[in-house]
């Protein structure tokens, strides 16, 4: 399977800690269903952080909630692989994942509200994330959850774990739903758009915590995003994704300095640079996911495409050292 | 109708220097109830003074809070300033009657970052763009149909959308239907707030791309607020930075992100991520220390001493006047 080849070609590194293979999410909408992910695979190496990165709509978010198996109706999960250590999350029951989810596995999300409840003091809730999974008095929980309040560099920590989330400014939230999301010391944490909603100023000291709690525990970070400044400050490697598919993968630093696929090069050159010219752009948009182009799904908007490109669609293939690329026009090595 | 500036050669953007508003010691108090019924004031902009030349483009950046949105609807005078003057094509504004105000609304226009809230949903996209030019009375109905169709057209979308409501378009699509009714007018100033904020990159550019034509054939100047540093050092001719409610910093844009001097500045310039540095150590923190300051509860003396670097004792007690540190730049600092 390319999935492996994709393996044995990333250096220095043995095996993915969590790999997603040929994923398939299928939302039901009056217009008919709507294939929100549609054959993603990427991999996420011990210790680094995977930039998952792509435009509204894309299906990034969604790839993200189907590994934990958070996927709420209308949408279901169709068909796919998500090997956790090596084993299928796919295939454990609720009551397993159950057990993944918080200790194993945790998730933060761009907006705290989503995942702080308003009537609980932080101190609480974090308490409680580690009470589910750990045979622990609730003092104990309480001491533990200042500590970790403490560690995410929440001024002030036995005051604030009395606070309310609504009492807490964004910045502060934001450490306060890290701080619930590594008090168990799982594996992984999958953050989604965890600094989007921040003023820079804020981002730059949450960014900086995640990478320090990845240094101290090991961690190893699948993070989502739409902003591919922020990825090149903290990913390892990056997966680009475009209507529902990974259109070109590679580590970080091969991919901003020679990236294969024109929708990342488009992509990477939209960013205004200092040139006081017009912006590189793509014209059009994304497709309705209902009504894709044929062949290649970035054709309708590609300055390279051809009669190739629009009747048959590229799959991922080697376009150098662990760089993928689904395009039949990629430059390769 | 006016005549139309149709067939303007790109390019001719004019800017002089003749001001096209002056606002200066502008404040803008909101009344707030704190817990427990008792009344107190929030002075979300402390004492501003800019201009804005003819043709040019001023952006405003500053975290949220900072006063960038008030500022500017206090001197557009959609929430008009509790004091301060704003000199509007050589005219006070800041003390007309809402009915005296026509003549200067019909000159500015604003462009909002949501064009999913900003466009009326039950009016087709014709109706939309022709509406400032109804409510001033301006053509007949076929003659704001046809100028209708023009705007359209100069902002890339198609005679047939004209018939279609605002939920038929994507965001970018909403976005140009927006500028297109600021532009039916011909101001000479358009207030845009975080007009690309909400857009995904390749649609950004798409925009940003536009608004630069357009600034180039009509030719108004701009209040541009934005939060995305790359963006507004693309878009701007001058940047003023805001903290608190006040300027710290101004000038023109290259010298701004090339030489900041005030230490704000340079905390949100180092904090804007980047591409081509590769991943960052980890305790490499760039940008300033802690948490906005409460509005409610400013800090005494320069409101920014509580997270900045070089903070001293007089920081504490004296806060620091906006100064020349250059010609054409400027900044409130007692260490520049």
């Amino acid at each position: 399977m390319l999935e492996n080849t994709m393996l044995e070609n990333t250096p220095g590194v043995s095996e993915p800690i969590l790999e997603v293979r040929g994923l398939e999410v299928a939302f039901e909408t009056e217009l008919g269903p709507l294939r929100a992910v549609d054959g993603a695979s990427f991999a996420l190496f011990p210790g680094r952080t995977l930039g998952l990165v792509g435009e509204s709509g894309c299906g990034k978010s969604v790839s993200a909630l189907s590994i934990l198996q958070l996927v709420q109706p209308p949408g279901r999960i169709v068909s796919g692989v998500t090997l956790f250590h090596g084993a299928d999350l796919m295939a454990l029951e609720e009551r397993q994942m159950e057990d993944v989810r918080g200790r194993q596995i945790s998730m933060i999300f761009q907006d705290p509200a989503a995942a702080l409840n308003p009537v609980f003091s932080i101190g609480d809730q974090i308490a409680e994330a580690l009470r589910i999974h750990t045979a622990v008095s609730r003092a104990e929980a309480g001491d533990a959850a200042v500590a970790m309040l403490e560690r995410v560099g929440m001024p002030d920590p036995a005051s604030h774990a009395k606070s309310y989330p609504h009492q807490l400014s964004g910045g502060m939230r934001q450490r306060a739903m890290i701080a619930m999301a590594l008090v168990c010391g799982p594996d992984v944490l999958i953050a989604d758009e965890p600094t989007t909603a921040l003023d820079v100023t804020i981002q730059a000291q949450i960014l900086d915590l995640m990478l320090e709690m990845q240094r101290e525990m090991g961690l190893s970070i699948l993070f989502i995003t739409h902003d591919l400044a922020v990825v090149s400050e903290v990913a390892d490697d990056v997966a680009v994704i475009y209507a529902g598919r990974v259109v070109e993968t590679s580590p970080a630093k091969a991919l901003f300095e020679r990236a294969r696929h024109p929708y990342t090069k488009a992509l990477i050159e939209t960013i205004p640079g200092g040139s006081p010219g017009r912006l590189a752009s793509i014209p059009g948009m994304a497709p309705d996911p209902r009504n894709l182009p044929t062949g290649c799904r970035f054709s309708d908007r590609c300055p390279l495409a051809d009669d190739q490109c629009r009747v048959s669609e590229p799959e991922l293939e080697s376009a150098g050292e662990a760089h993928w690329a689904a395009c039949w026009k990629a430059d390769h090595d | 109708m006016r005549e139309r500036p149709i067939g303007r050669p790109a390019g001719r953007r004019i800017m002089t220097d003749a001001p096209l508003m002056i606002v200066k010691d502008l404040v803008k108090e909101f009344p707030h109830k704190r817990a427990g019924g008792r009344s107190e004031t929030m002075r979300a902009v402390n004492g501003v003074s800019f201009h804005i030349r003819r043709g040019e483009t001023l952006a405003l950046v500053g975290e949220s809070g900072s006063g960038k949105t008030t500022l500017a609807r206090a001197a557009a005078m959609l929430h008009p300033p509790t004091s301060g003057s704003v000199v509007f094509e050589g005219r006070e504004i800041a003390t007309l009657k809402r009915r005296s105000l026509k003549g200067a609304r019909k000159r500015m226009q604003m462009i909002f970052q949501d064009p999913y809230a900003s466009l009326n949903p039950r009016l087709p996209v014709s109706a939309i763009i022709a509406e400032p030019l109804a409510i001033h009375s301006l053509g007949n109905r076929a003659e704001r149909r046809a100028e209708a169709l023009r705007l359209a057209q100069s902002v890339g979308l198609k005679a047939q959308d004209l018939d279609r409501y605002p939920h038929q378009f994507s965001g970018g699509q909403r976005q140009r239907i927006a500028i297109a009714r600021a532009l039916a007018l011909k101001p000479a100033l358009i207030f845009a707030d975080e007009p690309v904020s909400a857009l995904d990159v390749s649609i950004q550019s798409q925009i940003l791309n536009l608004l630069r034509d357009l600034r180039e054939e009509y030719g108004p100047a701009f209040l541009f607020i934005g939060h995305d540093l790359a963006v507004v050092r693309h878009f701007a001719d001058r940047v003023a930075v805001m903290y608190m409610g006040r300027i710290v910093e101004e000038a023109a844009s290259e010298t701004l992100f090339n030489t900041p001097r005030h230490p704000y500045a340079r905390a949100l310039i180092a904090a804007a991520p980047r591409i081509g540095q590769g991943k960052r150590a980890p305790g490499a923190m760039r940008g300033a220390a802690r948490d906005i300051p409460s509005p409610f509860d400013p800090p005494p003396g320069c409101p920014f001493h509580p997270r900045c670097p070089m903070a001293e004792d007089i920081c504490k007690t004296t806060p620091p006047e906006l100064e020349l540190v250059e010609p054409g730049h400027q900044a409130a600092c007692h260490f520049t």
